[in-house]
């Protein structure tokens, strides 16, 4: 199993014995531009993923953080040109086959919608949509075991009367429960990592802070790695809550800053995170001064490679320091 | 007596359901008044009705001194400049097959502006939101968010209203970009002396632009006052779950 | 003050609508208005009467003396019937579209604008208008009123007014609830010019793209009704009696018997192309960096 990733960023990751969960590197996606030429929308990443440990994926929308994560998870858009590899146990999912991505996703890789509604069958019982994963996974012998298996689940997702939900159809419970099945779901088989995509943002903030809660709680119980997308720096601060959870901050299809989350929320280096957190709107702030981030930094995309600026926080260097 | 908008026991049923139930407040001139809660609390319904595109089923809404729901149609008209809106989805907010400059004239002219005054009207408009004036040959789709945003409120302000009600307004934006439009809501106000009706689920956002809170729940108004004595010290158990969903949110 | 924003001056150049149609439908229109100046012109075009022939010159093939396209069963020049056979199919199939584009738009506006009732009286008559068979309907009006290029207009022009309206009304509906229209009623405009300048130019692309792409649905039914003698009745060319004409020929000359059908195919599916390419064009997709 390789370890580290090819970028120069050590970010996050102090020690290089632990072996990864995933390990993406020079990770590139590009699309064709209607203009001719291609339009590169991920550049070259290299990100590893460890058990136990949330890695947060901050960006603003077009910051390539979806297409990223789809991508190294080998549902890459089939327009996509995809450069570079990703290694998920001995499996390499840039280049695997459509039946072994079919195998890991939902047992190994568990995945959290954005909108749950998407992931659930509107015409199916709950019950019957989680016995049908696991039965397919093998993960139970027989319909029966299933079903004990199936509101195991949704107590593990703290749903009170898990009987009743699993009768339900979708559209009888609320978009908070909803997602809380699409998390049961995602975790059926014990995946050992879970890709999450912006699972709260569908979600009223007290709702939302609940989802989140509960997988940072679940990956404690379970060791899963979880790369969790957001554009919500509460939320990232929520959900990356033990000091080994790593935080990437995400710009125009580059990661310019990655490190510990304490390092990255309470001591960014780099001009667009700071940028960033000084916008967030406070009681603190007088009214119309709050920071703006400036659009000549917004836009910016000739970043240099990371480099550590401490142990386990890598920072992009600005284009003047490459030049100098 | 200086408010410019109050209301006075809003209630508002669709069938069995009572989307608000005995809603009052008062807004005073130039000062912001945040109204926040989550989906379903009734928060939007509360600004389509004081703009009158909704009314209520019983309660009074008061524009400056006039009762918003008794006036004739052609009073509502000429009262319609005073109250404003700025809605949410940017993608939405301008009609896209009209260039800037069309949007804000279209603005004009309902408000019986001179045609020779729009083009210099425009510019004087898109200068306040920050945006030059190459910016008035634009379609929607040519704008970032952000842009679109700001111009909705160019237009909102085109006929020196009183209030601007902004329901959502800066939800569907980016942060580094919302900064900005809270920054030019923040300027208008002090610049033009407008009061705003600011709706928004982020309580974030409520506490940093408004001077008074109104926290709905189902309908109903839990908590009201100073913002900073509502949020320092919620009373309402409904507001301390909203109030620890953000600070737990911050605390790491 | 807040920091003034600094942004690079932007431009926003105005490209001529024609340069913005992706390549395909800009080839698709320069088809269309090609065969659409040939079949204008038709008249002081040097081509043969597409009326009188010798039955001396019967059948003739393609490249004979006189005749590029050959004749056809009684001697008349092939290349002038298609002519003006494209020039009734034409007809037959912009006419209609027009007509029922124009009443299908103001019905939809209405019930799209109107309360519940009305909405569901117009859209009630349209469900059983659209329940009518197009065929059936052209067939009743061809014994009631005899056949001829009036009734088949008249027929076209009733199968297509409620799909238009149909679409009318989805688009107007949407169109109501969405923020630009509320913010205009929110300002005290009135409802002419809220329908006029907020709501019918917004639903037009996507109206306009569907009758377009009707007028090649058509010309290939008149085509099917003219081959089973319920188009314009013989000896006026139309390109589909003219293939029913032609098909005791299909076995000795295949290429003379199949060129109207080349010709309907073709019609049919180059109106599509243009009306996609000038609902993207206007709406703005397709330029998009």
């Amino acid at each position: 199993m390789s370890l580290g990733t090819t970028s120069a960023a050590s970010g996050g990751q102090l020690d290089d014995q632990t072996p990864l969960t995933l390990d993406a590197s020079n990770v590139s996606v590009s699309f064709r531009s209607p203009r001719g030429g291609w339009n590169t929308v991920v550049d070259s990443i290299g990100l590893g993923l460890e058990r136990s440990q949330v890695t947060v994926l901050l960006g603003e929308s077009g910051s390539g953080k979806t297409v990223f994560a789809r991508t190294i998870t080998g549902m890459a858009h089939p327009a996509a040109k995809v450069e570079g590899t990703v290694e998920f146990d001995g499996v390499e999912l840039l280049s695997a086959d459509r039946r072994a991505l079919r195998r890991l996703h939902g047992d190994r890789i568990g995945m959290v919608p954005q909108d749950p509604n998407s992931s659930l069958d509107p015409m199916r019982r709950i019950g019957g949509q989680i016995t049908e994963t696991l039965l397919q996974h093998g993960k139970a012998p027989n319909r029966a075991a299933a079903l004990v298996r199936a509101t195991e689940l949704l107590e593990l997702v703290h749903i009170a009367d898990p009987e009743r939900v699993l009768h339900n159809y979708p559209h009888e419970i609320s978009g908070g429960m909803r997602q809380r099945v699409a998390i049961a779901i995602a975790i059926c088989c014990e995946p050992e990592l879970i890709i999450a995509d912006e699972p709260s943002s569908a979600l009223d903030a007290s709702v939302g802070v609940q989802v989140v809660r509960l997988l940072d709680d679940l990956r404690e119980r379970m060791e899963t790695a979880i790369l969790f997308i957001t554009h919500d720096i509460g939320i990232a601060a929520l959900i990356a809550s033990k000091p080994h959870d790593r935080v990437a901050v995400m710009l125009g299809g580059r990661i310019v800053e990655l490190g510990f989350a304490h390092q990255v929320l309470h001591n960014a280096q780099h001009e667009y995170t700071r940028a960033l957190l000084a916008a967030e709107p406070s009681a603190n702030t007088p009214r119309g001064e709050l920071a703006v981030v400036p659009d000549e930094v917004r836009m910016r995309r000739d970043w240099g490679p990371l480099r550590d600026v401490e142990p386990g926080h890598a920072v992009a260097s600005t284009p003047q320091e490459v030049t100098a | 007596m200086s408010s410019v908008l109050a209301a006075d026991g809003i209630v508002k049923r669709f069938g069995a359901f009572t989307a608000l139930d005995g809603v009052s407040f008062r807004l005073e001139r130039g000062r912001t008044l945040g109204v926040v809660g989550e989906s379903g609390s009734g928060k939007s319904t509360l600004g389509r009705i004081v703009m009158r595109l909704m009314a209520p089923d019983a309660g009074v809404v008061t524009l400056g001194d006039d009762d918003l729901f008794s006036m004739t149609e052609r009073q509502l008209r000429m009262a319609r400049r005073r109250i404003q809106l700025v809605p949410q989805d940017p993608r939405h907010a301008l009609n896209p097959t009209m260039t800037v400059q069309q949007s804000l004239a279209f603005q004009l002219r309902a408000q019986g502006v001179p045609t020779r005054e729009w083009s210099a009207r425009c510019v004087e408009l898109l200068a306040r939101v920050s945006l030059t004036a190459d910016y008035l040959h634009a379609y929607p789709h040519e704008l970032s968010g952000g842009q679109a945003q700001r111009i909705a409120i160019a237009r909102a302000i085109a006929n020196n209203p009183e209030v601007i009600v902004a329901d959502e307004a800066v939800s569907a934006l980016d942060k580094s970009v919302q900064a900005q439009v809270l920054n030019t809501f923040a300027e208008l106000q002090s610049d033009l002396g407008v009061a705003l009706f600011f709706i928004s689920h982020d309580l974030a956002v409520i506490e940093h632009i408004s001077d008074d809170v109104l926290v709905l729940n189902r309908g109903e108004v839990v908590e009201s006052g100073p913002t900073r004595a509502v949020l320092d010290d919620p009373k309402d158990p409904y507001t301390r779950v909203l109030l620890d969903a953000r600070h737990s949110a911050e605390a790491v | 003050m807040a920091t003034p924003l600094k942004t690079a001056a932007p431009r926003f150049q105005r490209r001529a609508l024609l340069s913005r149609l992706p390549l395909r439908s800009q080839v698709a229109l320069a088809l269309v208005a090609s065969v659409g100046l040939i079949v204008v012109l038709a008249p002081v075009l040097p081509i043969a009467d597409p009326l009188s022939g010798s039955l001396a010159e019967r059948l003739l093939p393609f490249f004979s003396d006189g005749h590029v396209l050959g004749t056809d069963s009684q001697g008349r020049d092939m290349l002038s019937r298609l002519v003006y056979g494209t020039r009734t199919s034409l007809i037959a199939g912009v006419v209609p579209i027009v007509i029922a584009t124009t009443l299908g738009l103001i019905i939809g506006t209405i019930a799209g604008l109107a309360g519940k009732v009305t909405n569901t009286i117009l859209m009630r008559a349209v469900d059983v208008m659209f329940a009518f068979p197009g065929v059936l309907l052209s067939l009743l009006l061809a014994i009631t009123l005899g056949v001829g290029l009036g009734t088949l207009i008249l027929a076209l022009t009733l199968v297509w007014i409620a799909p238009v309206a149909r679409i009318a009304e989805t688009e107007v509906t949407r169109i109501r609830e969405l923020d630009f229209v509320t913010v205009a009623r929110a300002s005290g405009a009135g409802l002419p010019s809220i329908l006029g300048r907020q709501i019918v130019p917004v639903a037009l692309p996507a109206v306009l793209a569907f009758s377009t792409s009707l007028v090649g649905a058509n010309i290939a039914i008149a085509g099917g009704l003219g081959f089973i003698g319920l188009g314009v009745p013989s000896p006026e060319p139309e390109l589909g009696s003219i293939l029913q004409e032609m098909q005791a020929a299909i076995y000795s000359d295949p290429g003379l018997a199949l060129a109207p059908v080349v010709v309907i195919i073709a019609l049919s599916m180059l109106f599509p192309l243009v009306g996609d390419g000038f609902r993207d064009a206007i709406s703005g997709r397709g330029q998009e960096s």
